[in-house]
């Protein structure tokens, strides 16, 4: 016997995309909508397995709603209709909505990954330069730092807190006649890096601390330009009030894995030179990540103030959890 | 199914004996075979009765007795069978074959058909036997016509009827049949047309009205989507590079897409690759952009489509000014690559007058360098540091100084040593393939001696008068014509306070794979800025490992043709 089968027809337009947390809402015109019992959204995360419903109602201004619950990246995928007649796609080929995520989830998701999600680190460093001196005189620094950092991964990439000590003997005054002057500094520090781009981070750091001259304070900063874990360039400097300031420009090159090797030309006037602001020294330093969480580091400089270039070098160690 | 139902009905109802019973029960649809002949019209009470069959063990007899269980309302009746829905207590408990019984006063039977036919005839009812045989003929061969179109389709019971008309033109039910006909032609075409939007519908083929009127009421909900064309979309405007895109369109006007197009191709490229869009549930196109076409810097698209009998025609977009889906920045990190970082090192030593430590125009030099090619935005970053000592003075008093001591007429010293230790960074920015500029400021530290014989004075030791110290600060460029690693022809020119100028020209090549070799010719006063003088060097390397390419320099340099001397130098590069 013949019967004459109302169907149902649907249109909307289908979302190609969505923002991250914001539930998605389909809005629909439903022609002959008691044809049948219940017009429903099938969806899930895109490549999972469990189908979800959302019914669409129909709204008091006129049409009909469905909505999807918030979703995460990489999106949602749907079909409206049952498998014997869909209104839009179907099952077997269902309509993606893409969640993008926002850039700096995306950083942190791949950064979280090669860090295999261990953000926080412990590093012990020490570096030393002995400049030398025309006349025979002493002039030289060693320097130790303890730091403790976590990596937030976002815009505020990390913040460290520290301490550490510096240690040196720099001639007083230019000439054979010169005494030795010691310079000493304990101090603490706090550090933030910022990540302003993929592969642009700056990092700014303020220390305090004591001196042979009384309290002492600094600050200093450095950009760089690259991933601080890959090839880069970075430039910066600091300055300390009673042992002066440093600047410095490192090229870092990872093309020798697992050996990840940097290159430094540093001014600086450490350990707070009185004879001459111009100490230069070139430091290679390289690193090498001896397991998933333990990381060595040594550094070899040349470098001179006044007079002929004199070696320099440094060790340090990280560990992360 | 349900015809089967009526048709077991009426085969049980032509069996029927004197009493009532049910024939049927479907629900609450209660099957009798009472009819209207027998007084029972609709609205007409029925009482139900259960027939116990008992035999009496005394006297063997078997006892037969009605009981009343409820009663039953006429809902709709024919001649011989009416349908009756049963009280509520009764619902579930009538059972086929128990009796029935009219409980209201029968009705007076009217056959409406007869009247139907009467009146379509004009004629009176019929009067006198023969009439009444032959009408009761006419009626039994029409009532089995009838019977035999139950549950059939209307094109199937409009043959049957046109037969019966065929064969009995001058039945006095032709002018009802023919009207019957009408009727079931007017339902018949509108089964068709049901049918066919239904196919329609299945294939993709869409009805434009319907879908018309649904794209006026969505544009009421969604202004966007109150557009002239006849797709409306709402793809995404951006994608993550390397990732597949699915586009869907909702048609609005399904009379202008019987086909449709999507054109895609990566930005800023040749050509457009073409996709077929399917057409999909109630009113939809899609299409799938290949990962291959999701490329860094975003992709163009645009849609075309095309009525059944019409020429394509853009929609959405067109070729001229396509639509963008941007590709969100790869932040994905290149693999290690390698030859791009080199570690070189150089020493060479300089002799102008020939007469090595005993002469006053010699020195040496020392680099040491870190590259890396970043090749964007940058092609390679070089930070170095190198030294460079020696003595220097003019070369005609060098030369015209008997006792070789530098002292002029006068008897005075016109030499002076240098030491020049210094940092430099190199910048190399590669407008094209083939052409590569790179500059280098340098810095250091400038110790000039002017003491003669005094080797080393300066750098140490308690006496450090006529010692000068100072800043050297210079800058070199230098642009390179052809590929780095092929030949390739390098002019560069240089300054450094204290010092002294350099011009130079180098030509390189590999005339073996394994044999790179530099020829280069200079023009400098360094170590002090004196007499210009020319070098002519070659540098010969071997590169039989892929990371580390030792070289041997021999160089001639003159300032005049009395004023020469040949030297030479090494050279190691490490590349990674």
């Amino acid at each position: 016997m013949n019967t004459l089968v109302v169907l149902a027809h649907l249109l909307h337009i289908p979302p190609g995309s969505a923002r991250p947390g914001e539930p998605i809402e389909l809005v629909a015109v439903i022609d002959a909508p008691a044809a049948e019992p219940a017009l429903v959204v099938h969806w899930r995360a895109i490549g999972g397995a469990i189908w979800r419903d959302a019914p669409f109602e129909r709204s008091s201004a006129g049409g009909w709603y469905a909505t999807i619950p918030a979703a995460s990246p990489p999106g949602v995928e749907y079909y409206i209709g049952e498998p014997d007649h869909a209104h839009f796609a179907s099952a077997a080929s269902p309509q993606q909505i893409t969640v993008e995520p926002e850039l700096i989830d995306r950083l942190e998701d791949q950064e979280r990954a090669r860090t295999r999600d261990l953000p926080d680190q412990v590093a012990l460093d020490l570096e030393g330069h002995d400049f030398g001196n025309r006349y025979g005189h002493s002039d030289y620094y060693a320097r130790a730092e303890l730091s403790w950092t976590h990596r937030f991964l976002r815009t505020l990439d990390a913040a460290s807190f520290g301490a550490g000590g510096i240690t040196g003997r720099t001639p007083s005054m230019d000439g054979a006649d010169a005494t030795i002057d010691p310079r000493d500094a304990r101090y603490g520090f706090a550090a933030a890096r910022l990540r302003l781009a993929p592969a642009i981070f700056v990092d700014a750091r303020a220390t305090v601390g004591v001196s042979q001259e009384g309290f002492m304070k600094g600050f200093g900063g450095s950009i760089t330009l690259g991933r601080p874990w890959r090839s880069n360039l970075s430039f910066g400097g600091e300055a300390l009030d009673a042992l002066g300031g440093s600047a410095f420009v490192r090229l870092q090159w990872d093309t020798a894995p697992p050996l990840l090797m940097g290159a430094s030309i540093v001014r600086t006037d450490l350990p707070g030179a009185l004879v001459s602001a111009d100490g230069l020294l070139l430091r290679y330093d390289v690193s090498y990540t001896v397991a998933a969480r333990f990381t060595i580091r040594g550094a070899l400089s040349y470098g001179a103030r006044d007079g002929s270039a004199h070696f320099g070098g440094g060790l340090g160690t990280a560990i992360a959890f | 199914m349900r015809t089967f139902f009526l048709l077991a009905v009426l085969l049980l109802a032509r069996a029927a004996h004197a009493d009532p019973t049910v024939l049927a029960v479907k629900g609450d649809d209660v099957f009798v075979d009472l009819g209207a002949a027998d007084g029972a019209t609709a609205g007409a009470q029925l009482r139900l009765l259960h027939v116990v069959i008992a035999k009496d063990p005394t006297s063997g007899q078997t006892l037969r007795d009605r009981f009343e269980v409820g009663t039953l309302t006429v809902a709709r009746a024919g001649d011989h069978v009416l349908l009756a829905h049963p009280e509520d207590a009764l619902r579930g408990k009538v059972v086929v074959g128990d009796e029935i019984a009219l409980a209201s006063a029968p009705v007076a039977y009217v056959d409406p058909w007869q009247q139907r036919v009467a009146a379509a005839a004009g004629t009176p009812a019929p009067a006198t036997d023969d009439d009444a045989a032959r009408t009761v003929d006419e009626a039994d061969a029409a009532r089995a016509v009838w019977q035999q179109t139950l549950g059939l389709a209307p094109a199937e019971r409009i043959a049957k009827w046109e037969a019966y008309l065929s064969e009995r033109p001058q039945s006095p039910y032709a002018a009802a049949v023919k009207a019957e006909l009408v009727s079931l032609r007017a339902q018949a075409q509108q089964l068709d047309r049901a049918a066919t939007a239904r196919a329609a519908a299945a294939s993709g083929s869409l009805d434009d009205d319907r879908t018309h009127q649904l794209a006026l009421a969505l544009a009421d909900l969604i202004p966007s989507a109150a557009r002239t064309g006849p797709l409306v979309d709402a793809a995404p405007t951006t994608a993550l590079p390397g990732r597949p895109i699915t586009l869907a369109f909702a048609i609005v006007s399904p009379a202008r897409v019987a086909r449709a197009w999507l054109y895609v191709r990566p930005r800023g490229k040749a050509g457009f690759e073409k996709l077929e869009l399917a057409h999909d549930g109630d009113a939809y196109l899609r299409a799938t952009i290949p990962a291959s076409l999701v490329v860094a810097g975003g992709l163009e698209w645009f849609v075309e489509a095309a009525s059944a009998k019409g020429e394509p025609e853009a929609v959405i977009g067109d070729q001229r000014s396509p639509r963008v889906i941007d590709t969100l920045e790869d932040i994905s990190e290149a693999p290690i690559a390698s030859g791009r970082s080199r570690v070189a090192a150089r020493l060479e030593y300089v002799d102008f007058d020939g007469k090595l430590g005993g002469g006053h125009d010699q020195y040496y030099q020392a680099e040491f360098d870190f590259t890396y090619r970043f090749l964007q935005p940058v092609h390679a970053i070089r930070l170095g540091f190198g030294t460079l000592s020696g003595q220097g003075g003019p070369k005609d008093i060098i030369d015209a100084d008997p006792t070789g001591q530098c002292l002029d007429a006068s008897g005075t010293y016109s030499c002076r040593r240098v030491d020049f230790s210094y940092v430099y960074t190199e910048f190399e920015l590669r407008p094209s393939k083939w052409v590569g500029l790179m500059l280098r400021p340098q810095a250091g530290l400038l110790t000039t001696d002017t003491r003669p014989m005094s080797s080393g004075r300066c750098r140490g030791g308690a006496d450090t008068s006529d010692c000068d110290f100072g800043k050297g600060l210079g800058l070199r460029a230098r642009v390179r014509f052809g590929e780095e690693d092929g030949t390739n022809l390098v002019l560069g020119v240089g300054f450094t306070s204290g010092v002294g100028t350099l011009i130079e020209a180098d030509y390189q090549w590999a005339p073996r794979p394994v044999v790179p070799v530099t020829l280069a010719v200079q023009v400098t006063d360094q170590p002090v800025p004196e007499d210009f003088g020319v070098r002519i060097i070659g540098d010969v390397g071997w590169r039989g490992m892929s990371w580390v390419y030792p070289s041997v320099r021999v160089s001639y340099q003159a300032r005049d043709i009395d004023h020469a001397g040949i030297s030479g130098g090494l050279g190691l590069n490490f590349d990674w």
